[in-house]
């Protein structure tokens, strides 16, 4: 169905919000030039999908992003930023249009087996991922539920969220088989993609504490993004250089800035609480694993002074393995 | 942890590691879509700051998003310049080379000299040899220096030939962009030689009759220049200058790590720099034929309708507003509509070629 060209841009518009959700399309009103720009350039009637339907996805999209008293300057930033060509594209696949499908296949079926390779590292791997990927999005038509295209929003390339959708997928099997890998063929795969642990918390200093939250609430949310990855999730210097694209000596730099100021922050915060400046770069420099180890070291000469009758259920590392040993 | 950053680790307090993902509240998990416009550089601004604080907490996604970010799209001929530029940082080696350029520069004086008390002959064996120290000498233009990537530095626009380039240049091509750009750079760049002004206009009558219009003189300097002539010193000008095209050129345009914009001609092999009125790095790109924009830090927008040859300092503003932040990217998908994102989110649109902006 295509677009009637008697009718006005505010009926049909009108005619969509009656067909459509109401909560999702109001928030289209005033900007119905923007909406028809959009359908416009998406080429939605070459796959026969009217405005209504195209009003409707664009409602889906707003829905989904924008906070209910969002203003109509929001909308209009959103909606600009959003692939809709390529919104309608998937769409239209996941309606089972075969003219949409031979799109598609032409567009994407050699980069997905080669986004599939580069996640994998492996050709049969990549291979196999691209291949069962692509089951799932025509597989799963319309005959049978809802395919993952219908998922895409147009925030991101598609072929872009089809290599993130291929990813997490990627990362789903590899944890559901990894139970099934040795510790020796996990380290010689070179991925690391299980969970870490978390860490044990310890008491430090209240000031402390106190000053750090308010020294790391401070930075820019990039700023402790870009501190979180390094330090915290170990994400290496070329890793962030791709996700921020920057040079690695720049992203290099910016840790070493945002680092001194951080801990500047911290001994001014530690200052105004009653620390003398000495105080407060010792208490910086005490490492917070280090008072564990000395925690557990303290315990474990207690224990020993103190031995205790096992349980049971007691398993290694305690008083009594150790001495088993 | 990579070893390039343990100084760093060495100086963050352990306890603020520990303390970071718990400042923030990570909030539920990013979709797809949300996490693919983010490292897209194509999030708003709102967004992108929820999808910030929600990886300093959440590793799974901060993995994520680590494995699907693309590959960076400079090309990897950068990387060897990078190095050749450390390299050449060392100061000894930076005075050895300024010392051997001196020498040669003496050399093709004293040639020059001998030359004109003596009859013109046939080239000699030692002419044939180093004709290129010969032709950098009289030069009257900025020259860059093929094959081999260009030594982006931080100011392109102030960026005049230095020794070293010259003398180890293989093969010249003569840019007079730097100069329309900014004559008080050409000025500064031309020899004081006297007897150069013959030279110099001998090759600006010759490029200009070659190449006729600032659109076709554009499309000559990007073409493969013929080797350099065995020939006298004033015939070498114009035997550099561009002849008819040989073969159809990929002309491939980029922006180096260093924020410097460059093009090649060989799809990707050799880089040249190509002279931007900006001082500040530059970061985006959009080629559409001759149509070029390109952008960089504190809202440096510039724009080419001329394929490189000349460029005009775009400022959009808006209700008063003004682009003054870091520009991220840069897409038109015609002459007319486009747009510009700043890395603070803000998104910059034109329906006019630039003419007019809107803030959204």
């Amino acid at each position: 169905m295509t677009r009637n060209p008697k009718s006005s841009p505010d009926n049909e518009l009108d005619q969509a919000r009656a067909t459509g959700s109401n909560t999702c399309l109001s928030r289209l009103a005033g900007l119905h030039t923007l909406v028809f720009d959009l359908f416009a350039t998406s080429g939605a009637a070459r796959f026969g999908l009217s405005i209504e339907l195209f009003t409707g996805m664009l409602g889906e999209v707003t829905a989904k992003y924008l906070q209910a008293d969002a203003s109509l300057a929001v909308a209009r930033e959103l909606l600009s930023m959003i692939h809709v060509e390529e919104l309608v594209l998937a769409r239209a696949c996941a309606a089972g249009n075969e003219a949409a499908w031979e799109t598609f296949l032409l567009r994407y079926r050699e980069s997905l087996y080669e986004v599939g390779i580069s996640i994998a590292k492996d050709y049969g791997v990549g291979h196999e991922l691209a291949d069962s990927l692509y089951a799932d999005l025509c597989g799963a038509g319309p005959a049978h539920g809802s395919s993952p295209l219908n998922s895409y929003m147009g925030y991101g390339s598609l072929e872009g969220w089809l290599r993130t959708i291929m990813t997490r997928s990627f990362i789903d099997r590899y944890r559901s088989e990894r139970r099934l890998v040795s510790l020796q063929e996990e380290s010689d795969e070179g991925l690391q993609l299980a969970a870490p642990p978390p860490e044990p918390v310890a008491g430090v200093d209240p000031r402390l504490e106190e000053a750090t939250d308010e020294a790391l609430c401070a930075l820019d949310a990039e700023d402790r993004f870009i501190l979180a990855s390094f330090f915290l999730h170990d994400r290496t210097l070329a890793e962030l250089a791709r996700i921020l694209r920057l040079h690695e000596s720049t992203v290099s730099r910016r840790i070493h800035k945002i680092t001194v100021g951080v801990r500047k922050q911290i001994v001014r915060g530690m200052m105004h609480r009653g620390m003398s400046r000495r105080q407060a770069e010792e208490a910086l420099q005490t490492d917070v694993r280090d008072l564990q180890v000395n925690v557990r070291a303290l315990l474990q000469e207690n224990l020993q002074e103190t031995p205790i009758q096992p349980s049971p259920q007691q398993g290694p590392g305690t008083p009594k393995a150790e001495d088993d040993r | 942890m990579t070893g390039d950053g343990g100084k760093d680790m060495a100086e963050f307090p352990e306890v603020a590691r520990r303390r970071l993902s718990r400042v923030v509240g990570g909030g539920d998990h990013p979709d797809a879509g949300l996490l693919t416009a983010f490292v897209e550089g194509m999030l708003a601004k709102t967004h992108r700051n929820e999808v910030f604080d929600h990886l300093v907490s959440c590793s799974e996604c901060n993995r994520l998003v680590a494995l699907i970010a693309p590959e960076r799209e400079v090309p990897s001929i950068v990387q060897p310049a990078e190095l050749r530029r450390r390299w050449f940082a060392w100061r000894p080696v930076r005075w050895a080379g300024a010392a051997a350029a001196a020498v040669v520069v003496s050399a093709v004086l004293i040639g020059r000299i001998d030359q004109q008390t003596k009859v013109p002959a046939a080239p000699s064996a030692a002419v044939e040899k180093a004709p290129l120290p010969r032709m950098t000498a009289q030069l009257p233009y900025p020259v860059t220096v093929q094959p081999g990537p260009p030594r982006p530095t931080n100011k392109p626009s102030q960026r005049a030939p230095n020794s070293r380039e010259l003398a180890g240049s293989a093969a010249l091509s003569v840019k007079p962009a730097l100069a329309q750009v900014n004559p008080a750079i050409a000025a500064q760049s031309r020899p004081a030689v006297p007897g150069d002004v013959r030279g110099q206009t001998a090759f600006q009558t010759s490029m200009m009759s070659s190449a006729g219009s600032p659109q076709e003189l554009a499309r000559a300097i990007v073409e493969p220049l013929p080797p350099p002539v065995k020939a006298e010193p004033a015939s070498v000008m114009t035997a550099n200058v561009p002849a008819a095209p040989a073969s159809p050129i990929e002309l491939v345009w980029s922006v180096s790590d260093a924020g410097l914009l460059q093009k090649s001609t060989d799809s990707g092999h050799t880089w040249e720099a190509v002279a931007v009125p900006s001082r500040v790095p530059l970061h985006a790109l959009s080629v559409l034929g001759q149509d070029i924009w390109t952008g960089g830090d504190q809202g440096a927008l510039y724009h080419s309708t001329d394929a490189g040859w000349t460029w005009t300092a775009v400022v959009p503003t808006s209700n008063g507003a003004r682009l003054s932040a870091d520009i991220a990217r840069i897409a038109f998908s015609d002459l007319r509509h486009g747009w510009v994102a700043t890395r603070d989110g803000d998104i910059w649109t034109t329906r006019d070629g630039g003419a007019t902006w809107s803030l959204k």
